[in-house]
């Protein structure tokens, strides 16, 4: 799934939760992609929502994979929470 | 201005506002006195000013006001620990660093970028204070061997967000951020397992916790301090890992964690050297106790407080007409408690929107040395009853018009100093800004010891400017008074300073709009004393109720000097000259019912009423129909319709929900005394 948000703080949250929740509902393959290249901002909302998702992705025996993080500010927040790897970031 | 900010943002500005004063304040002060004689908490204050807008700073993530303030930090701590020298230089330095400081947080506030010319300051400072840092230290250790003698301690930090903390506004990794300036973050466990299910989540709320293992030469007040703009949003542990040095590796102790509920420290084993300094610990901890006492509260939920009594106020009057009414000696008494208990809450209330004027007079002072530097003058300036309280409301609207007369009277007021000289004066000017209450009302005064108005002059330019006729014939005050005419400018060139042209005509309507008023006295020559008055808060009054024809109106108690019975021989009086003659005293009489166009009521041979009303220096008797008694209201604005109705400030609304207009007793004795109509 691509984002198109170039920002997911509070007032984008619950669009970007839906969007997740519904695509991950359709979904049917192996690997669940979530590509970030068009956001630059992600808050700790975020984070939990993608976290959730991944335990989700688990129980599913789906692997979860967050691509094309471009944004340093993401990367720096990933690496604070040491979220990388649990989120299997590419 | 920042309307639109988040509350935590609002809170941070108030912050960084206040730093900001008071190293501007202790700047100041620094350069009133001979550089040997600056004490240790003159500098400690400035210390302690910049390292706390490095905190908030950091809090928020705004790194250029960081490392601005952290080299600003350091090179004062170098100062305090007399590894370099204070010199005239460095505090001019400081005051500029202070000045830019502030430019800093509007941009980042802002989020903003610098201009280039702030740009450039930006650069200039940062190397003027490098350089400084550079050649400091007449000692034999390098700094940093200086600063590594910082005792270091560990924490661990747990941090679990309350299901609303997304809420404040903040972000757990600014904090974090602000925590890796001020110590090292050894290690964070980011604790998920209360995130629900995808389906169940809600993904408003919060759901982790921090665990972190924290490094760092801060006191624990520092750590503390990172989280106080989420202090309500979260639930802080913070724990001394208690470290035994022995020969083997360090050992943590570890510490039940089932123990610790909201808040708790636990304190290691002191060592000797912080046995010796334990009275000194606990008299910093007690200073801190109590500067947790204060809260900052935005002022807007007091209003809304301060509103919401003042409906209170208005619905005790009727249920005390009521309880009148019913003659129920219970339901009286319990009224009458009940009003006794609304009057102190209001009271309580109103009090807390009272600050003391010296924090505010403080920020002049600046406006005063700058002034005087520019117009290379000397001026030496004191603050009287700085410790006088007022309505934080009245204070932030005054302080335009004093820093306009505070120019005005280091421009025009005060002399260069070869002027002085040759008038026999010292060269040195003084203006003194002094605050006092007196009869209900706060009155600020501004003295120069200057020039004086020339009151020829004065009158010369009004009537080349039209403003008044040749030949009329003016009193010292009226002529005084010329000086607030709109478009009056005594100035010959105007400058920067002041002297535009405009100006003093708007700080009487700002001072009149807040039920104020100015005046203006002066000896040619000697020195200037302008006088504000000013009531003590704007949304309550004492009134004292009176009849006239079939209206009811309010006269603020504050201004009643007596009452006094009309009788045959007064009436005849006022009949032949619109005057009585009141123990020896000429006293002029507006009839009420006449000014506001009233039919007076039958009194049927009762008693007629003066009521002596002062304001200033003037007096005039008011003829009313009927005295009621003492009224406590609240001043309801008039709305548009009646914006040009100059003799009444507001109006209420009675017990009975009958209309009540309070008199502008100021504007009530212009109109009698000034207008003549006696």
């Amino acid at each position: 799934m691509k984002l198109e948000f170039t920002e997911i703080s509070m007032i984008e949250i619950e669009s970007f939760y839906n969007q997740i929740l519904e695509d991950i509902n359709k979904f049917t393959g192996e690997t669940y992609t979530v590509d970030f290249s068009a956001v630059e901002i992600l808050s700790l909302p975020a984070i939990q929502v993608l976290i959730s998702l991944k335990n989700y992705c688990d129980n599913q025996n789906i692997k979860l994979e967050c691509i094309n993080i471009y944004s340093n500010s993401i990367i720096q927040l990933l690496e604070t929470y040491n979220l990388k790897e649990k989120l299997g970031v590419k | 201005m920042h309307e639109d900010l988040t509350e935590e943002l609002q809170l941070f500005l108030e912050d960084m506002d206040d730093q900001l004063s008071i190293m501007e304040s202790t700047l100041l002060d620094i350069l009133e006195i001979p550089l040997d004689e600056v004490d240790k908490e003159m500098i400690n204050n400035l210390f302690r000013a910049m390292h706390t807008m490095k905190g908030n700073a950091g809090i928020f993530g705004y790194e250029i006001i960081i490392n601005f303030a952290h080299k600003a930090e350091h090179l004062l701590d170098l100062i305090r620990n007399d590894k370099q020298p204070l010199t005239e230089e460095l505090v001019e330095l400081f005051l500029m660093v202070k000045d830019h400081s502030k430019v800093l947080v509007e941009i980042c506030t802002q989020n903003e970028d610098l201009d280039s010319d702030n740009k450039e300051k930006h650069e200039y400072l940062l190397s003027e204070l490098s350089s400084h840092l550079n050649t400091t230290i007449e000692t034999n250790e390098p700094l940093s061997l200086v600063e590594e003698k910082k005792d270091t301690q560990e924490y661990n930090i747990e941090v679990k967000l309350k299901s609303d903390f997304f809420e404040s506004g903040m972000e757990m990794i600014s904090i974090l951020k602000y925590l890796s300036v001020i110590g090292e973050i050894k290690n964070l466990d980011f604790i998920d397992s209360e995130i629900p299910s995808l389906a169940e989540l809600n993904p408003k709320k919060a759901y982790v916790e921090f665990k972190i293992h924290y490094e760092t030469e801060e006191p624990l007040e520092e750590i503390k301090e990172a989280f106080e703009f989420v202090e309500e949003d979260i639930e802080l542990t913070i724990i001394l890992i208690e470290i035994v040095i022995k020969k083997e590796p360090i050992e943590e102790v570890i510490i039940k964690e089932s123990d610790i509920k909201e808040f708790q420290i636990f304190k290691k084993p002191k060592k000797k050297k912080e046995v010796k300094n334990k009275d000194k610990d606990e008299s910093k901890k007690n200073v801190k106790i109590e500067t947790n006492m204060s809260l900052r509260v935005d002022s807007s939920k007091i209003d809304l407080i301060i509103n919401q009594i003042s409906e209170m106020v208005i619905a005790n009057a009727k249920i005390t007409q009521y309880a009148k009414e019913r003659e129920d000696n219970d339901f009286s008494e319990a009224v009458t408690i009940m009003s006794d208990m609304l009057e102190e809450i209001r009271d309580g209330v109103m009090n807390i929107r009272m600050v003391q004027v010296g924090d505010s007079f403080s920020k002049l002072r600046r406006i005063v040395t700058d002034t005087a530097k520019a117009l290379n003058k000397e001026i030496s300036f004191e603050i009287i009853g700085g410790e006088t309280e007022l309505d934080k409301i009245v204070i932030e609207k005054i302080s335009d018009p004093l820093i306009h007369m505070l120019r005005n009277a280091v421009d025009h007021g005060i002399e260069t100093p070869e002027v002085r000289e040759e008038h026999n004066k010292s060269r040195q000017g003084h203006i003194q800004l002094k605050a006092f209450p007196d009869a209900g009302s706060i009155v600020i005064q501004i003295i120069d010891d200057g020039a004086g108005i020339d009151k020829e002059f004065i009158y010369n330019k009004a009537v080349n400017k039209n403003i008044i006729q040749e030949g009329k014939i003016l009193s010292d005050k009226e002529i005084f008074d010329l000086l607030f005419s709109p478009g009056f400018s005594t100035a010959e060139e105007v400058s920067d300073i002041s002297g535009r042209g405009v100006g003093m005509d708007v700080v009487k309507n700002n001072i009149e709009d807040l039920r104020g008023n100015v005046d203006i006295q002066s000896t040619f020559g000697n020195g200037t004393m302008v006088t504000i008055r000013l009531p003590l808060t704007l949304a309550i009054i004492e009134g004292f109720l009176v009849q006239v024809g079939s209206s009811k109106y309010i006269i603020p108690l504050d201004n009643i000097q007596e009452c006094i019975e009309f009788t045959s021989s007064l009436k005849e009086q006022f009949l032949q000259n619109g005057y009585i003659t009141l123990r020896k005293n000429i006293l002029p009489i507006l009839d009420i019912s006449e000014h506001f166009n009233e039919n007076p009521l039958e009194t049927k041979g009762e008693r007629q009423n003066i009521v002596v009303v002062k304001h200033g220096s003037s007096s005039v008797g008011f003829k009313v129909d009927e005295l009621i008694g003492e009224f406590q209201t609240v001043i309801k604005p008039l709305g548009n319709l009646f914006k040009n109705t100059s003799d009444v400030s507001g109006g209420t609304i009675l017990g009975n929900g009958e209309i009540a207009l309070i008199f502008d007793v100021q504007k009530l004795i212009e109109h009698k005394i000034l207008y003549k109509e006696i």
